[in-house]
């Protein structure tokens, strides 16, 4: 029995674990060596300057991507091998950086796809998709969490950028999964849609695992507990919220001194 | 057995044809992401005006290179002055294309009329030589020559030369090439120009090896679409190797299974997409 | 929408030169509406769909040939087009969006070349007759006006099926993949086989049309599925309103006119479809159906409403182009 098979049997499998995982392109080494843990129920974060591969992390992390070495474990299990869609029934959930959402359908018509996605439902030929009483209570459960429920019948191309970005992050929590990667969930937004994606962010549900990667240090504060930091593909620091604004070195790799 | 190299070689010959018209259309496509259904009638149309210069002056290169130039011009025309509007959404583009082939199709029928109109080349080619046992038509092996050449300048300018390189990068990946500061939309009319030039070139080639009349550019717009399909999108190999599968496939299956024609197309592109659905070469669905 | 039935039920007074055309859009329309669904609703256009009406109405022909009853013919017609279907659909759908374009353009053509060739079959170019249409009990169909009704029938209810299907679960999930195709895959759903459903839903309501088409015209030939009536539904579907299911009736009724009416003043009506066509491609993604939603909505602002969603469909579709464009 390994000691992640002893672990999960205990209930407390870490969320996810990346055991010194590379991925190459080419000539190119994009991420390099990089080992980390993060705890079930964590508010973790990834931070680094432009570049550092964090979002090819996710990639890799997500199954976009094959890890050229090492290996990625979810809740215990190894999913090195697993496609993308497999990792997202073994419950993870990932928003990007550039959103990818449904633009020609209303909002509730996005929320209703996300929801169908679990369903058994999304077969159904012969019966308006909304008589589905579960669908709808879950399309407007999720819809009210993140303030859209007065855009429910807008298309999604209609939206602005902050309420699709609010989009993005129901989608991805309408698989429910149990660990959540979000890529630059404030990239683009005003300050006052910054507040609101923060409040948004720090009401998600605490059992829910987060990982997210942000370059604005407020939403980092505010919803991150621990850090890791990357540059040019490898872990340079790992810490606490506090001890990572504290730390010099990181400062410096922020402030460039190499261009 | 003479018969079989007969048809062996009318199949490499229409190979020729058809390498003509798919490597542009290949090319097209993979560097811009348009599917030309115009393509066809590009072929047609460059027949016709082929034809009416061979009428004219009864001179072939310059029917040849009327009906290719021609051809180019109108695709500087069309690149520039109607797909710009819609450049970067295929469907839109695809649609647009088969818009003008519509147009293109009509226009062709009221000018050139609906009678199957041929081209006869001149002097020496229009004779036979007798190769081992058998004779075959001259007109075949220069248009098998035209091919071959410009099989041959295609690997070169795209392969060896800068302006190749450019072209090979922007079909591997758009969005970088556009941050290298690749002057990609002169890139792109370049290769549209490139596509409807040999259109045009294969379409007076089709004048006297096939004929042309109202219905060839749908008819050869399908054989390009299958050496482009079992080829793969994009590759000029694939356009090679496309052509002789496609060409030898339907001449053998013309010749001997003459009712089931299009099967001898069917099952080979079906058990090729089968196996692989991006074509021999092409690049592998995401 | 339901005005439109109504409206349709009316011409069975006019004349039956009337009563032909009427016929014909119908037919044509289920044909074009058929084929919304997987171009307009899936967003895969397919350039071959025609050949499917041209299975459903050789496999009628021949069935009723070789002296089957007139519903085994059916049966033996639609159980032809469902394994074409089948057959095409294998292929189809495992290829990338544009990719599946040109090749139903190339399957399309095949079953017009067999049609050609396969002589002992089809009947090569004299095609097939049809001895004419089956009477079911008391009704006889051999008068186009009575015709008209059972067409009528079969098409309201075919569209009823196909309403249901786009507004069903699984219709939003065509939409998604059309919309965006990695998404819905992240979001745990088999995209081939929801289009290869897809597929198959559209090619079996081709098929119905092909076999309303062989009872109407009495006569099956080759030309019907060649290439350029492939174009045709295409043009009808797209100048009426891709995504629209009702949009490609319009369109059906659009070219329908233009066959049969400006053909007779303008010779060259074909190319003022082809520009019509390009216009709408470059102008009106939402075709005329879009385009009279848009009239309705804004009649509605200048009486005082509130202006309900947004954005046109044409601008959306739009976007889903591009925004497909930089993907693929």
């Amino acid at each position: 029995m390994s000691a992640n098979q002893a672990q999960r049997d205990a209930g407390s499998a870490p969320a996810l674990v990346l055991d010194d995982v590379h991925r190459r392109f080419g000539g190119v080494t994009a991420i390099s060596g990089v080992s980390l843990t993060v705890a079930a129920g964590a508010r973790h974060g990834i931070i680094g300057p432009n570049g550092a591969g964090k979002t090819t992390l996710f990639n890799v992390i997500s199954g976009e991507l094959a890890a050229s070495s090492g290996n990625i474990h979810l809740f215990g299990h190894n999913v090195t091998r697993m496609s993308s869609v497999r990792r997202v029934s073994r419950g993870l959930g990932r928003t990007y950086q550039i959103t990818r959402t449904f633009p020609t359908l209303t909002v509730r018509e996005n929320l209703g796809l996300a929801v169908n996605g679990l369903s058994r439902h999304k077969f159904s030929m012969l019966r308006p998709w909304k008589t589905y009483g579960d669908v709808s209570a879950a399309v407007a459960e999720l819809a009210d969490q993140f303030e859209l429920s007065p855009r429910l019948d807008s298309p999604a191309a209609d939206l602005s950028h902050g309420e699709v970005r609010q989009l993005e992050v129901a989608l991805a929590l309408a698989l429910k999964p149990r660990l959540l990667l979000l890529d630059e969930p404030g990239a683009g937004l005003s300050p006052g849609e910054r507040v609101s994606m923060r409040a948004l962010l720090k009401r998600l549900p605490s059992d829910l695992t987060l990982i997210m990667i942000e370059h604005d240090m407020e939403l980092v504060r505010d919803v991150v507990d621990s850090i890791h930091v990357l540059d040019f593909g490898q872990v340079v620091a790992n810490g606490t919220t506090a001890e990572i604004q504290a730390d010099e070195k990181v400062r410096q790799i922020y402030l460039g001194s190499r261009s | 057995m003479q018969n079989f190299i007969q048809q062996t070689m009318n199949g490499v010959t229409y190979a020729g044809l058809l390498f003509l018209l798919g490597s542009g259309f290949t090319l097209i496509f993979g560097l811009m992401r348009i599917v030309n259904l115009a393509h066809g009638s590009t072929y047609l149309v460059g027949g016709y005006i082929g034809y009416t210069v061979m009428a004219a002056t009864n001179n072939f290169i310059l029917a040849l290179l009327a009906g290719a130039v021609s051809m180019g011009i109108f695709g500087v025309i069309l690149e520039r002055g109607l797909m710009r509007q819609v450049r970067g959404q295929p469907i839109s583009e695809l649609l647009l294309t088969m818009g003008v082939s519509f147009v293109m199709g009509d226009l062709a029928l009221a000018i050139f009329g609906g009678n199957p109109l041929s081209v006869r080349m001149p002097g020496g080619l229009d004779k036979s030589t007798l190769i081992g046992p058998i004779t075959y038509p001259n007109e075949r092996f220069f248009i098998l020559g035209v091919a071959i050449v410009v099989a041959v300048i295609l690997y070169v300018v795209i392969g060896r030369t800068r302006a190749g390189a450019m072209i090979r990068a922007g079909v591997d990946d758009r969005e970088m090439v556009d941050a290298l500061g690749i002057p990609i939309k002169r890139v792109f009319t370049a290769v549209f120009i490139l596509g409807t030039f040999l259109a045009g070139l294969a379409g007076v080639l089709g004048a006297s090896l096939l004929t042309l009349y109202p219905g060839a550019d749908s008819e050869i717009l399908t054989y390009a679409l299958v050496v482009v399909i079992v080829g793969g999108m994009g590759s000029l190999k694939g356009a090679v190797i496309g052509s002789l599968v496609v060409g030898l496939l339907d001449n053998y299956g013309k010749a001997y299974f003459p009712e089931l024609a299009y099967f001898s197309l069917f099952a080979p592109m079906v058990l090729i997409l089968l196996w692989r659905p991006q074509g021999l070469f092409g690049k592998s669905v995401a | 929408m339901v005005a439109l039935v109504v409206a349709a039920i009316i011409p069975q007074l006019g004349s039956s030169f009337y009563v032909s055309l009427t016929l014909s859009v119908l037919i044509y329309g289920l044909l074009a509406i058929s084929l919304d669904v997987l171009a307009g609703y899936t967003g895969l256009i397919s350039l071959g769909h025609a050949s499917f009406l041209g299975v459903g109405a050789y496999g009628i022909a021949y069935a009723l040939k070789i002296g089957l009853d007139p519903i085994p013919a059916i049966g033996y017609a639609l159980v032809a087009v469902l394994v074409t279907a089948l057959l095409f659909g294998l292929v189809a759908v495992r290829v990338r969006e544009l990719t599946f374009v040109i090749l139903t353009l190339a399957l399309g053509q095949i079953v017009w070349g067999l049609a050609y060739r396969w002589v002992s079959v089809s009947g090569g170019d004299n095609g097939l007759p049809v001895p004419g249409r089956p009477s079911f009990g008391p009704f006889d169909f051999s008068a186009d006006s009575s015709y008209y009704y059972l067409v009528l029938v079969v098409f309201v209810l075919c569209v009823l099926v196909m309403w249901l299907v786009v507004h069903s679960s699984f219709g939003l999930s065509l939409r998604g993949i059309r919309d965006n195709e990695a998404r819905m895959r992240t979001l745990g759903y088999n995209v081939v086989v929801h289009k290869y459903l897809a597929f198959i839903i559209s090619a079996m309501f081709g098929g119905v049309a092909g076999v309303l088409f062989a009872f109407y015209n009495l006569y099956v030939s080759p030309t019907m599925i060649d290439f350029a009536h492939n174009g045709t539904v295409v043009q009808m579907v797209v100048v009426g309103g891709l995504g629209t299911l009702w949009g490609p009736l319009v369109g059906a009724g659009v070219i329908v006119f233009f066959q049969q009416f400006v053909s007779i003043y303008v010779p060259r009506w074909e190319t003022v479809l082809g520009v019509i066509f390009i216009l709408t491609v470059l102008f009106a993604r939402g075709g005329l159906w879009g385009g009279l939603a848009n009239l309705g909505r804004w009649l509605r602002v200048r009486a005082g409403e509130p202006p309900t969603s947004g954005a046109s469909t044409s601008q959306a579709l739009t976007e889903v182009d591009a925004a497909s464009g930089s993907g693929d």
